[in-house]
């Protein structure tokens, strides 16, 4: 490890083990508001049958070791006064914002109120294309974008609760979002010459999620965990195409 | 069990498996599935079994097993391809493979790499589900007389061990680790008296985190960032003519596969640490015992056959602690406990009393999946090549919609997809600064294991501390961990060079330094 990687990591140890204090030490106060004593098996009123007791042990070990780690840590970046961290590029911290935003927003925004196979096609789409481009104004764009989308989506989920229509509604309005977030990046696409990337990932995102759903929905009957306009109408083709295959 | 009805057990679920189409066209599945796992930069072994058990939910455990084992044997094989055509190990567990394996590739010898580590692989394989069927049964007669005392202390054993030996930075950080799992394990109602704890009045809590979306997000999330930020490129993908098992080449290496099954198989053994380590442990003694070392990296058979036997070899060993013991030997079987205790199966001393056929069986589908990978290694390796052509920026997307449907579908709960997501993040923040996760997702695993044991041990000896003084057992587990913790202690090590030089010792000698 180079110098500079290393003086980096005991800054990152020091800023860790400051976490790791603070973290145990609530842990020990919040134990202690558990019963310290407690009865078991015929065994009454024990400070060993209480419930606190393998936390607090945990986190007074935890709590010695991140002051360990402090220790170790401050007199390595005294010691080394004289060298200089090394840092992450403006680009790779782009692309971890991109991917954390992906990521978060399609569990927390997307997943729980979007029907499963729009927002799987679209979060694959964005995902693939934007790192299959390898363009950073297109990252950049994305990032932006999908943020955006999954931010109003996080506070309809939060503050409203959608009515049965409501959803159906929201899910036709994803459908107009595809349709746009398509068009406009194509247009990126077109930009950056990075149409092939474009047409790779609209493929790639629906062959994945034409696949993927029906197989978890209707081959392992495991229900997605928002079924709207397109999962209900799948499930009701099944049964439609059940029922005709029994002469119903 | 006598040794007949053992063989009788053994060839009825060799018979029953086979006799099912379903079953055969399950395992070669599983086992292609598990060497294109393990084949993908960015992909483990660990992931493929946490994102197939939820697949396996709706199958009988027979079934499940041949899935999950299947891909376990094919992962830890499959890291051998990218090693050997484009330098690139597709798991940790083949590093030490394309440091030959390569060089051999660039003479225009792809295809005798590839046959011989498939056949390595095998023999690796074999050999581990051999000591696993003479071993298991003793430890677990002798786990019976283990109680609450060596139950606790074995659980810490497992956590410190772990996070002494996987820790790339300072050890303090394994431990560290280890603990930050045993305090996420303490989330919820506890076991004895379900009283809630850290649960902040929240319902979701208090059954306490799910295990496999925690793995998953452990295991899942941090690769697909990592590959992606980094932008880990591919080397040039090197042509392979026929994959050949070259028995000649194999017989001459005889001993070195022995050592390097031993070797494997010690290591497995070992709560916490897996197929990597045996992987570079094993190369290095085929190289310190070998006549010509010099050519050791320049596309010497013997070290590809050294860490492709070990890693192999692995399997079996980690299997023994986590069947016998209910105590994963490498991260991978760590995800397979989740998976058993999924179909209700708690591995431990207890099984052999429970189900005294289940080794048996455990051993006859590893025979199975062995032999799956040998197949699928000496006939489908072009179209595991054609696999690792696809871009990674395609395929790990649909990884992360695979971890993301993985952790909903086992409790068809959105919350398990929070936990999912924050536990992602958190283990791949740790893993920049150089923590290891395994000793984390172990902690996680048997926290309630060391809790409940220790409570219930103090129970016992109403508060007093000295049984774990006077039990046997007991005291050599204590003795091992008081002497871990040592040994990373630097007092220590001075203390021991002191002793040393006062006995007569030349500690640079000892250590060949």
């Amino acid at each position: 490890m180079l110098p500079e990687q290393l003086m980096a990591l005991r800054r990152a140890d020091l800023k860790t083990s400051i976490v790791l204090i603070v973290l145990s030490s609530l842990m020990i106060i919040e134990s202690f508001n558990f019963p310290l004593t407690d009865s078991y098996a015929g065994v009454t009123n024990a400070w060993y049958v209480s419930p606190a007791l393998f936390p607090i042990l945990i986190a007074s070990i935890l709590l010695v070791c991140g002051v360990a780690l402090f220790l170790k840590a401050m007199v390595f970046v005294k010691s080394h006064a004289g060298t200089a961290s090394s840092k992450e590029s403006a680009e790779s911290w782009g692309r971890f914002f991109l991917l954390v935003s992906l990521i978060a927003g399609q569990v927390y925004g997307w997943v729980p109120i979007v029907d499963f196979a729009l927002s799987a096609f679209l979060f694959l789409f964005l995902f693939i294309f934007s790192f299959y481009s390898d363009d950073i104004s297109i990252q950049k764009k994305t990032l932006w974008l999908w943020s955006t989308l999954s931010i109003v989506l996080i506070i309809i989920s939060q503050f409203f609760t959608p009515s049965e229509e409501g959803r159906f509604l929201l899910d036709w309005l994803v459908v107009g979002v595809i349709g746009v977030i398509l068009l406009l990046t194509k247009g990126w696409a077109k930009q950056t010459q990075t149409d092939k990337a474009w047409r790779s990932s609209w493929k790639a995102a629906l062959i994945v999620t034409v696949i993927a759903c029906p197989v978890f929905r209707l081959g392992m009957l495991v229900p997605l965990p928002t079924e709207g306009l397109v999962i209900e109408k799948m499930v009701d083709a099944k049964y439609a195409v059940r029922d005709m295959w029994r002469g119903k | 069990m006598d040794i007949m009805s053992s063989f009788s057990v053994f060839g009825g679920t060799l018979l029953s498996l086979l006799s099912s189409p379903s079953n055969i066209i399950l395992l070669i599945g599983a086992s292609f599935a598990g060497i294109i796992f393990g084949a993908l930069p960015g992909l483990t072994a660990t992931l493929g079994v946490a994102l197939l058990t939820t697949l396996t939910y709706g199958m009988d455990v027979n079934t499940a097993l041949i899935a999950l084992l299947g891909l376990y044997v094919g992962a830890i094989y499959g890291g051998s391809y990218p090693a050997i055509l484009i330098n690139i190990p597709g798991t940790a567990a083949a590093a030490a493979t394309s440091l030959d394996g390569y060089p051999l590739a660039l003479k225009g010898q792809g295809g005798r790499a590839l046959g011989l580590t498939t056949t390595a692989s095998l023999i690796g394989t074999l050999m581990g589900i051999l000591v696993l069927v003479i071993a298991a049964p003793w430890v677990a007669k002798m786990a019976l007389q283990f109680t609450s005392f060596e139950f606790f202390l074995l659980a810490l054993f497992g956590i410190l061990i772990s996070g002494t030996l996987t820790s790339p930075d300072l050890v303090i950080k394994g431990w560290i680790a280890g603990l930050l799992g045993l305090a996420v394990s303490t989330i919820g109602r506890d076991p004895l008296q379900f009283f809630p704890r850290f649960t902040f009045d929240m319902p979701n809590l208090d059954q306490g985190l799910e295990v496999v979306p925690v793995l998953i997000g452990a295991f899942g999330i941090p690769q697909v960032i990592r590959a992606l930020r980094n932008k880990e490129s591919l080397g040039a993908m090197q042509d392979f003519g026929r994959i050949l098992p070259e028995w000649s080449t194999l017989f001459r290496n005889r001993k070195n596969i022995s050592r390097s099954s031993m070797i494997g198989i010690g290591i497995g053994a070992v709560p916490g640490i897996g197929e990597d380590i045996a992987g570079w442990v094993s190369y290095g003694a085929a190289k310190n015992t070998s006549s010509h070392p010099e050519t050791f990296g320049t596309g010497e058979p013997e070290g590809i056959i050294a860490s492709e036997t070990a890693n192999n070899a692995c399997i079996g060993g980690a299997l023994i602690p986590l069947l016998t013991l209910g105590i994963p030997g490498s991260p991978p079987a760590a995800m397979l406990l989740g998976a058993l205790m999924l179909h209700g199966i708690t591995p431990g001393p207890m099984i052999v009393v429970e189900d005294p056929d289940f080794l048996i069986e455990v051993t006859a589908i590893l025979v199975l999946c062995s032999i799956a990978m040998w197949v699928n290694g000496m006939f489908l390796a072009k179209q595991v090549v054609k696999v690792l052509s696809i871009p990674a920026p395609i395929f790990l997307p649909v990884v992360t919609l695979m971890c993301i449907l993985g952790s909903y579908a086992l409790g068809l709960n959105i919350f398990n997809l929070y936990m999912m997501v924050l536990v992602g993040l958190i283990a791949y923040f740790l893993g920049e600064m150089q923590y290891p996760i395994s000793p984390l997702v172990i902690g996680v695993i048997l926290g309630p294991m060391a809790d409940e044991n220790l409570r219930r041990a103090l129970m016992v000896s109403e508060g007093s501390l000295m049984p774990f003084l006077e039990r046997p057992v007991s005291i050599l587990l204590l003795l091992v961990i008081v002497l871990v913790l040592l040994s990373k202690v630097p007092q220590y090590q001075l203390v021991k060079a002191w002793l040393m030089k006062k006995l007569g010792f030349d500690s640079n000698k000892v250590t060949g330094a």
